[in-house]
C-alpha cells in the first residue's frame, strides 16, 4: 500500500498505527531503560523488596515522582507527605493529557490504557510528531516506553545485589546526580526555572536546618511557596 | 503489605491526572495563572529534591556528596543526556570515595 502523500490531498493520509507506535516508542525505551536500572539499584540502597520495587514501577509508572518516592522513604518522610507530593509533581501530566485528549478522538475504551502510559517522554514524542496522532499509535508508543521501564527495574535490582559495597556506595550519587541533569539544562533556557529551583531548595533548606517540619513536608510546602512565588512574580509578563 | 498500599496509593494520584482529563478539561479553558503555577511546579520541586538532600546523597560523606553534584552540575552543563551525566557523577564519586574522601 502507498503512504499518501497529504499535502494535497489532506485527509487522505493513513492513520498511525500500533507499529508506528512502537517504533516511535523505541528511543524512549533505550532512554528508560537505564533510568529504570537506576531506580532499580536505587530500591536495593533503600531496602525495597524485588515485589515492593517491581510493583512501584508496574503501578505507578512516573519516573520523578518514584525516585521522589524513593529519596522520602530513604529520609524517613511518612506515606501521606510522599504521596502528597507525588501528586504535586504529577499534576503536569493532568495538562499534557488534556492537550492530547484535544488532538484526536479516542474510543472511550481504550482512553484507561492510553491515559496510563502519559509520562513527559511519551507525551513530548507524540506532541511533537507530524502528521497526527491515533489511539493505536499511542498504545504503541506508550507500551514500549512501559516495557523499557518495567524490565531496567528488575534488571536494576538484579544488578544491586551483586555490586561490590564501594560501587553500590558510588551510586547512591545516581538519584540526585539525575535530579541535577534534569534541572541544568531547564536552568541554561529559562533563568526564571533557576531562580524558582533555587527558592524552592533555600525554602526547604531553612526548614530542614530549624527542624520546622519533616522531610517530606518540607518538600511540599516548598514547591507550592515557589511556584506560588513564581506565578506571582512573573505572571504579569 | 504496608509498602503495597503506599505504592498504589502512588500510582492512583499519579493515574488520576492522566486520565481524568480525557474526560472532562478543555484545555484553552484553564485560566492562565492557573497554568503557569503548574508550569513551574517540576522546577521547584526539583529544587526542593536537591537543598538540602544532595549534601547528604552519600551517607554521612557530605564533602563527597557535595563534589559528586558538583561533578553532575557540570557535565549537564556541557551535555543534555542524563545517562552521561549520571555516569560522570558516580565515576566522580567513586574517585573520591577510593581516594578516602569523606
Amino acid at each position: 500500500m502507498l503512504t499518501a502523500n497529504n499535502s494535497a490531498t489532506g485527509g487522505a493520509l493513513k492513520k498511525p498505527g500500533i507499529k508506528e507506535g512502537v517504533v516511535a516508542g523505541v528511543p524512549v525505551f533505550a532512554g528508560y531503560f537505564p533510568i529504570a536500572v537506576t531506580f532499580g539499584l536505587l530500591a536495593v540502597s533503600v531496602k525495597m523488596t524485588l515485589a515492593g520495587t517491581f510493583c512501584f514501577s508496574a503501578i505507578v509508572f512516573a519516573g520523578a515522582s518514584q525516585f521522589m518516592g524513593l529519596t522520602m522513604l530513604g529520609s524517613g518522610a511518612g506515606s501521606g507527605e510522599i504521596v502528597l507530593a507525588a501528586f504535586l509533581l504529577n499534576f503536569r501530566h493532568f495538562l499534557m493529557s488534556a492537550s492530547l485528549s484535544s488532538r484526536a478522538s479516542f474510543n472511550k475504551k481504550l482512553i484507561p490504557f492510553i491515559a496510563f502510559g502519559i509520562t513527559d517522554e511519551t507525551f513530548s514524542v507524540a506532541s511533537m510528531r507530524a502528521g497526527g496522532v491515533s489511539e493505536r499509535f499511542l498504545l504503541g508508543l506508550n507500551f514500549t516506553a512501559y516495557a523499557g521501564w518495567v524490565s531496567g527495574t528488575v534488571a536494576g535490582f538484579a544488578a544491586g545485589n551483586f555490586l561490590p559495597a564501594i560501587v553500590q556506595e558510588s551510586i547512591s550519587i545516581c538519584l540526585y546526580a539525575m535530579f541535577a541533569a534534569l534541572l541544568v539544562p531547564a536552568v541554561k533556557k529559562s533563568l526564571k526555572a533557576g531562580a524558582i529551583a533555587l527558592a524552592a531548595g533555600f525554602i526547604n533548606s531553612v526548614l530542614a536546618y530549624f527542624s520546622l517540619c519533616g522531610a517530606g513536608w518540607g518538600i511540599v510546602v516548598s514547591i507550592l511557596f515557589a511556584s506560588t512565588a513564581g506565578m506571582i512574580l512573573f505572571g504579569e509578563e | 503489605m504496608e509498602i503495597l498500599v503506599f505504592v498504589v496509593c502512588m500510582g492512583a494520584v499519579t493515574y488520576l491526572p492522566r486520565l481524568l482529563p480525557f474526560y472532562f478539561v478543555d484545555v484553552d479553558r484553564i485560566p492562565a495563572k492557573l497554568r503557569l503555577f503548574l508550569s513551574f511546579i517540576p522546577y521547584a520541586a526539583l529544587g526542593a529534591l536537591l537543598f538540602p538532600g544532595s549534601m547528604g546523597a552519600v551517607s554521612g560523606k557530605p564533602l563527597v556528596s557535595a563534589l559528586g553534584i558538583a561533578a553532575a552540575v557540570i557535565a549537564a552543563w556541557f551535555n543534555e543526556s542524563i545517562i552521561l551525566t549520571v555516569l560522570l557523577s558516580v565515576i566522580a564519586t567513586f574517585i573520591l570515595l577510593s581516594a578516602g574522601l569523606s
